[in-house]
């Protein structure tokens, strides 16, 4: 029985360690990337089974990334969810319309975000 | 001669109008230069409105980010320490940071309505129109503010006839718009109930939320709806709240092409309803 591993793509370092401690206690592995070219870099090479993702990055936007996932094999069928911002209306619609499988506002509950995650790749 | 003096008085008047045309050709030319002048100054001061409203937009939504990722720290990390990550936490602890959750969200409540104020006031907020169920709304609505109903021992209910339709406008303000109106409802009301409901009426759909709560004074019915009011200065201490609330719901009911009204009697309860277009098809910016 492995665990499995979340790729959090954040470029704040203090959310990335929000979802650190968060997993700290669960069996889920988790790498992180601060943008959206090392997070495709991470996802192809690592093949998590979840991957968040920040909608807000610099250089490849969040939407991109995503839409980059999609278009690759090896990603293509990976659970995304997407973290977006309260502020811009319709970035909930844009996330699903990239690919993103479910999506998060900010701020969000790190609780809500660990039931998501479950949801989506249960721990064995 | 008779004839020959007509052919001098026609010449003579044909040279007249002919002078008098050359002058008025040479005026309109003259305007015309003017009148491109102007455009051409139209254009540049158009293209500068754009350039600043775009700065504006840019200015708004950095602002927006920045000081919701200091919020999301403090929620975030404060939540999981409630939630036993880092530790058990003692019981006389979990007051304290009860109240920082508390206090915390109530901040980020602030932080939103003067964000969305903001961005209604510059003219660049925009609905995000799609297809949205009723009855999930107005569910949703109720699960999100279902515990402060629970701790002041309010019933709390909803009522959505099935036969309401799917309906299309903007689902994430109209859920905004709701949880002030209930949240408002729940927060004025000491003993009783609050409803939300939502009926079809014709093309357009009435969502109430109801309450027998400590009303409004008739006299400040009219201003419920502005900025900066609280009906009663004494209330802002018990109850809490800037009043910018009631005023962004206003602004998003109207961006839906509706209106919003309230009837209420004080010591007795409020009724704020809102009717919108069933299907909104084209919004407007506001």
């Amino acid at each position: 029985m492995s665990s499995k591993t979340i790729l959090y793509v954040e470029d704040n370092e203090l959310n990335r360690k929000i979802v650190r401690d968060l997993l700290r206690r669960t069996s889920y592995r988790l790498i992180e990337a601060p943008d959206g070219e090392a997070g495709i870099a991470a996802a192809c090479e690592q093949h998590p089974e979840l991957i968040l993702m920040d909608i807000q990055l610099p250089k490849v936007s969040g939407l991109d990334a995503i839409r980059a996932l999609r278009g690759t094999p090896e990603t293509a069928e990976t659970p995304i969810i997407a973290l977006t911002s309260f502020a811009l209306s319709g970035d909930d619609q844009k996330a699903k319309d990239a690919g993103a499988t479910a999506y998060l506002a900010k701020p969000f509950s790190p609780f809500d975000l660990l039931t998501m995650i479950r949801s989506l790749a249960p721990e064995q | 001669m008779e004839n020959r003096d007509e052919f001098g008085e026609l010449a003579e008047y044909v040279n007249k109008m002919s002078a008098e045309l050359n002058r008025l050709y040479a005026e309109l030319r003259v305007l015309n230069e003017d009148l491109q002048q102007k455009v051409q100054e139209l254009e540049e001061k158009s293209q500068q409105l754009e350039i600043a409203s775009r700065h504006k937009s840019d200015f708004l939504a950095s602002v927006s980010h920045e000081l919701r990722t200091p919020m999301n720290a403090i929620l975030g990390f404060n939540e999981m320490i409630l939630g036993g990550i880092y530790g058990d936490v003692g019981p006389e602890l979990k007051g304290p940071l009860t109240d920082i959750q508390d206090s915390g969200k109530h901040l980020l409540r602030l932080i939103n309505n003067v964000l969305d104020l903001s961005k209604i006031e510059a003219g660049l907020m925009e609905l995000a129109l799609a297809d949205y169920s009723v009855q999930e709304t107005v569910e949703r609505v109720k699960n999100s503010l279902r515990s402060l109903a629970e701790e002041k021992g309010l019933d709390f209910v909803t009522a959505v006839p099935e036969d309401v339709p799917l309906a299309r406008g903007d689902a994430g303000r109209i859920t905004q718009c709701l949880t002030n109106l209930a949240g408002n409802a729940l927060k004025f009301t000491r003993q009783g109930r609050v409803e939300i409901s939502a009926n079809r009426r014709g093309d357009a759909l009435v969502y109430r939320v109801a309450d027998t709560g400590i009303g409004i004074a008739g006299d400040q019915l009219a201003t419920v709806f502005g900025e900066f009011r609280q009906a009663d200065p004494t209330i802002a201490t018990e109850f809490g709240g800037s009043g910018l609330g009631l005023s962004i719901t206003k602004k998003f009911v109207e961006m839906h092409g509706g209106r919003i009204w309230v009837e209420s009697e004080l010591g007795k309860g409020s009724t704020f309803a809102f009717e919108i277009p069933l299907r909104v098809e084209g919004a407007k910016t506001g």
